[in-house]
């Protein structure tokens, strides 16, 4: 795993807690875009001059939805 | 044979097997986040993340998946490139925006592909090609 995709894995919970219910996209250990949809995560990272193959898309779940989860 | 692990993230002291996958359909690579989820038969991702990838949705196979409540949503499925490290193959991934949870899910056909490794001692999933 690159650092960033650890510092996701290890930050998670706060990101729930941040941003249960929408897109976020992450680049360098950085939430850089926020949205409800991977396209405008996307089209904020690019406007902010990150090359999307950069851009990490998680969908995050609401504090219920990881409740539900079997 | 080559292995990939990945740590688990940790949610109220609860593990969950998420990982970063790597997914496109001609265009540049998307990196997306997935729940590894044996109890589910198909790869079944939000219909945003077709959106990133250009898919049109209903162009794809229509199939209808049980979910927990017992209902059925349609799923779409379609042909897509993913790279899980540097680990690169095509496979079927269905896509729907009745999905419901939180998280887009890799299911059994991943395990087609990987022994997968659910190593909770170790709080890390691995992922182990058989060739």
């Amino acid at each position: 795993m690159t650092r960033s995709q650890e510092w996701i894995t290890e930050n998670f919970e706060s990101l729930v807690s941040k941003y249960g219910g929408k897109y976020i996209g992450i680049v360098d250990k950085e939430v850089v875009s926020v949205a409800l949809s991977a396209r405008e995560v996307l089209e904020n990272a690019k406007r902010l001059g990150k090359e999307e193959e950069d851009v990490s898309i998680l969908k995050v779940p609401t504090e219920d939805e990881l409740i539900c989860v079997l | 044979m080559r292995s990939i692990e990945f740590r688990y993230a940790i949610h109220r002291r609860r593990d969950v097997p998420i990982i970063p996958v790597n997914l496109r359909t001609g265009g540049k690579w998307k990196e997306v986040w997935a729940y590894v989820d044996s109890g589910s038969f198909y790869s079944i991702f939000d219909d945003k993340v077709a959106e990133i990838l250009d898919i049109d949705l209903t162009s794809g196979e229509k199939i209808l998946a049980v979910v927990g409540d017992g209902s059925f949503i349609p799923i779409y499925l379609h042909t897509v490139g993913i790279r899980i490290g540097e680990d690169q193959f095509s496979m079927k991934i269905g896509f729907s925006s009745k999905l419901g949870v939180g998280f887009n899910l890799l299911g059994m056909n991943i395990f087609d592909r990987y022994r997968v490794i659910f190593d909770n001692r170790a709080k890390k999933i691995i992922f182990e090609t058989y060739e």
